[in-house]
């Protein structure tokens, strides 16, 4: 044995070494929007603490804000409805959702293509547009099914009252039900079906085996679903600003907006952080617990990612029934509210259908509509309608490849940073967005009262969903394709724009046109950051609603989902073609 | 043309656990050859082929292609993959499925480190592909070629912007039997009429012996043999590679007498006492392990096979298409044993063997 004491000297590449030009841009974009993200809930926390107004040097600090909002017994009413506003959505959002998802993946149904495509485009209609139709429907003392049931009833009061936690909950859940198919359906199509076949063969009845076997297998992902539904209930602001905002009946959203832009004196900012602050810790244990059933999800083995043909339920004579349901919940959820926007948009004032209401229709709404201020909305609309979902997807092509090719240590940290806009309700990072834009970027860049800062938190809003898109299908493209490129001599901008790019394209497309949609109709967001210089055409619509225009406010409505039906048939020809939604 | 020198590697499987992948590795490649790293999976050859890439950062040691560092951990050198101008030919050969044929082949020219005059890149690719011959094909989508097709472009798109250095990793893997067999042949043709250097990662050790001009068998992170092929089949020097290279039979055994300077030993094996060579120096009481290969086992006396004179019971006896494949049972252990296909001895028979003391190989265990 020689004396060999001398250790070999570790090989050391510095970071500019490994990476080149294109490579650091994409960690700075990264690490600059992973800032931003986490800027956002931490200026909540930091202003939650703080007393005084923006520009003031000697601000304090103290827990005076959560003292006033914890003392004050509207905010308990607050939280209460929006407790019960979520739990309603949850349950009846999973009550049509979950049996049509069963139908679609455990059942000879026919015409299933047509319910997924239904259920997808279903989940494009804007809350708001749903929330006003129901308004009209029942409505305590205008809504036409309260109407008609008095004079046909010779009844006193309204049978039907929707302006209440239960109504909004109903109608919030309805709009969701498409949310519950979806999750639950990726539940039943990654079962085992022999687990349900070996029940049978042990001789257990077609029901024992729904209750004793497919449910509980089931149900840790139902659980997430509900989870991940219960957190848009609690965060969503269309129903709530429709059908509640007028009866003075407030949930998380609607009573932010009202702390934030109150009718009367200065915005609260510090009993808006610290109620926001109190939701961000819920959301957090909420998304722990979303997390923990994830994992225990996987170790059912549950999805096994293996190609089954399942064996289908006949449903024999049920068949008809079972489309009955499904009619039922396209008529409640999207047809008739539907109808009766139309209806109200083109009669001076609401009334129910009637020979006289029938000579009275005018298209009055629609000439008066602000229309200058419509083109303005519609202008910043389209903007961001091709910037968000642009943007958006490349920072999250940037995000994916730092996560799953770079070899930065800690780069999953940065995936975590993506999923954060996902487990915090979206109005929050409104507000981070808002207060970040008073708060810091005042002397810097006054982005307040421009498109840019609805560009920022809508792409912050969407980089959860964008980066699931980018990441599931970058797994997919074997790293041997990009290697090979870089043997080829390809600088990493090359391998991108020349490899990942082209095969991410299906998936790009397909997720642009998606966060377009979701862009085009959003409107929690856009309320808070919009003064008159940036608004948005669903803000304009939400303007004109609380202007008391209802006719107004409908023929917009209308105008907007006119606009948005070449981009959803865009969407479900590319939707189709890929294969995506319209499975089996 | 390659200088491979002390290049460890280690892979945090988990946080705790570590694993040694690549040992102090050190080898050299000479200008014009096909060098083969050969082992079974996990032993540390793709790795070792993936530091020389560039695709893999060793732990510490250095790398020299053409006399330059690529990678030195003892100046901090590092040249990344895309600026070592090596081609290299992977095990799913990675065909860029959006391009044609052609676009697949022209894409290191047009955004490699040599930046083609796009005027000469047609008539590049051209000759590049019809040295494969697929320049009939090459407007074809690229996942419309077969296998061996395929794995062809991948050698095109490898050799068209004249590397330095080939790197192949298991490239015929991928094919069914017949087409590998052919490819075999044609690929060291291939490599040879280009005069291209190459490094040849397998773990077949028929493609080694074929394709090879020098083969290293590695093992646990480490190079245990290097020469040619004819060497490391006919003179192993290590148990394993006797025993990865073809069939052996393994005898631990003792070296009863041995004379300085000689390699004709006798060792003292469960067999009884065989007149063996020695591959190295060994004294006298030296633990052995004696290599028998079961074709150089005969059942016809003749001049040379007589220094060692076998008799067992014959337990088993497989039909393997070309030959016998047989086991005799002495003092207890196994000999495998490989016949004629015409012969049909009868199970339980008693046979005698002879084997030439050239093919009893004794190696330090």
């Amino acid at each position: 044995m020689t004396i060999d004491a001398v250790p070999p000297r570790p090989m050391k590449i510095s970071f500019l070494q490994r990476y080149d030009a294109s490579a650091l841009v994409m960690f700075g974009v990264v690490f600059a929007l992973s800032l931003l993200i986490i800027a956002f809930p931490l200026i909540i926390f930091w202003l939650s603490f703080r007393v005084g107004l923006p520009i003031d040097p000697d601000a304090t600090y103290s827990f005076v804000h959560y003292a006033k909002v914890f003392s004050d017994p509207f905010t308990f009413k607050v939280l209460l409805n929006t407790l019960g506003f979520a739990l309603t959505t949850l349950v009846v959002s999973l009550a049509f959702g979950l049996p049509c998802a069963w139908l679609v993946e455990r059942t000879n149904l026919p015409g299933k293509p047509v319910l997924y495509t239904l259920m997808t485009i279903g989940l494009l209609l804007p809350g708001f547009a749903t929330a006003m139709g129901w308004l009209f429907l029942m409505h305590p003392r205008i809504g036409l099914v309260n109407a008609m049931l008095k004079s046909a009833l010779g009844l006193e009061g309204p049978v039907f009252n929707i302006t209440t936690v239960l109504g909004m909950g109903w109608v919030e859940g309805l709009s969701l039900a498409p949310v519950a198919f979806i999750m639950t359906a990726a539940v039943f199509r990654a079962m085992d079906p022999s687990l349900e076949e070996s029940a049978e063969m042990s001789g257990a009845s077609l029901g024992t085996i729904a209750r004793r076997v497919t449910l509980p297998l089931a149900w840790p992902g139902i659980l997430a679903a509900g989870i991940y539904i219960f957190t848009i209930g609690f965060a969503a602001f269309d129903v709530p600003a429709i059908i509640g905002w007028s009866n003075r009946i407030f949930t998380f959203s609607t009573y932010m907006v009202t702390q934030l832009s109150p009718d009367d004196g200065l915005p609260q900012y510090g009993p808006a952080t610290a109620l926001s602050a109190f939701v961000i810790i819920l959301a957090a244990g909420l998304s722990w617990w979303y997390g923990r059933l994830q994992t225990r999800a996987h170790r059912y083995q549950v999805v096994t990612g293996k190609g089954y043909r399942p064996r289908l339920i006949d449903l024999g004579k049920y068949k008809l029934l079972a489309w009955s349901f499904i009619v039922g919940y396209f008529l409640l959820s999207k047809l008739i509210p539907l109808l009766i926007v139309i209806w109200a948009s083109l009669l001076p004032y609401f009334q129910p259908p009637s020979t006289e209401a029938f000579a009275l229709i005018t298209l009055k709404h629609f000439n008066s509509l602000p229309w200058e201020l419509v083109f303005e909305g519609l202008k910043n609309t389209t903007i961001l309608v091709f910037l968000t979902p642009t943007v958006t997807l490349v920072c999250a092509t940037a995000f994916s490849w730092v996560v799953l090719r770079s070899k930065l240590p800690g780069r999953s940290a940065f995936d975590f940073v993506a999923f954060l806009p996902h487990a915090i309700p979206n109005i929050v990072f409104g507000i981070g967005v808002l207060l970040f834009a008073l708060y810091i970027m005042r002397g810097v860049a006054p982005i307040f009262g421009t498109i840019w800062i609805l560009l920022i938190v809508f792409v912050v809003g969407r980089i959860s969903y964008a980066t699931r898109m980018t990441n599931s299908t970058m797994i997919q493209i074997h790293k041997d394709l990009e290697e090979s490129a870089q043997m080829s001599g390809a600088s990493t901008g090359t391998v991108i724009r020349r490899i990942i790019a082209p095969l991410l394209g299906p998936t790009f497309i397909y997720a642009w046109l998606w966060i377009a949609l979701i862009t085009f109709r959003e409107l929690t967001l856009a309320v808070i950051l919009t003064t008159r210089d940036n608004m948005t055409l669903p803000v304009v619509v939400w303007s004109l609603w609380v202007a008391s225009g209802f006719g107004q406010a409908a023929a917009l409505t209308l105008i907007l989902l006119v606009l948005m039906i070449p981009i959803v048939c865009l969407y479900w020809w590319v939707a189709r073609r890929m294969g995506f939604g319209a499975s089996r | 043309m390659i200088d491979v020198k002390d290049l460890s590697l280690t892979y945090n499987s988990t946080a705790r656990q570590t694993h040694l992948a690549v040992d102090k590795v050190s080898f050299t490649v000479k200008k014009g050859q096909v060098y083969t790293l050969l082992g079974p999976s996990g032993c540390g050859k793709t790795t070792t082929l993936r530091c020389v890439a560039g695709l893999e950062k060793p732990d510490s040691g250095e790398i020299l292609v053409d006399g330059t560092p690529v990678s030195s951990s003892q100046t901090g050198n590092w040249v990344p993959p895309s600026q070592r101008a090596i081609g290299m030919v992977f095990q799913s050969y990675a065909i860029w499925p959006h391009m044609s044929v052609f676009e697949n082949v022209a894409f290191p020219l047009r955004y490699g480190p040599l930046k083609v005059p796009s005027a000469q890149i047609q008539a590049r690719v051209t000759k590049a592909l019809s040295l494969v011959q697929l320049d009939h094909l090459k407007d074809r989508p690229a996942p419309h070629l077969s296998g061996g097709q395929q794995q062809r472009l991948a050698l095109a798109r490898a050799f068209v912007m004249e590397p330095k250095v080939l790197l192949l990793d298991e490239p015929l893997s991928n094919l069914d039997a017949k087409l590998r067999e052919e490819m075999r042949v044609e690929l060291r043709q291939l490599i040879k009429s280009i005069g291209m250097t190459a490094i040849f990662v397998t773990h077949e050790q028929i493609e080694a012996l074929t394709l090879s001009d020098v083969i290293a068998v590695m093992n646990n992170g480490k190079i245990v043999q290097e020469g040619t092929p004819l060497d490391i089949y006919q003179r192993p020097t290590n148990p394993f590679v006797a025993n990865f290279i073809g069939q052996s039979n393994l005898l631990q055994g003792t070296v009863v007498s041995a004379a300085a300077g000689q390699h004709q030993v006798r060792v003292q094996t469960p067999f009884g006492t065989l007149a063996c060579q020695a591959t190295q120096d060994v004294e006298m009481g030296a633990k052995v392990v004696v290599s028998l290969r079961p074709e150089h086992v005969e059942t016809e006396k003749d001049a040379e096979n007589q220094a060692n004179v076998l008799q067992g019971t014959l337990v088993s006896a497989s039909f393997i298409g070309n030959a016998m494949d047989c086991a005799l049972r002495i003092n207890g252990q196994i000999l495998k044993v490989l016949l004629h296909a015409e012969r049909s001895p009868e199970i339980g028979s008693t046979m005698t063997v002879y084997a030439s003391d050239r093919h009893c190989l004794a190696m330090r265990a």
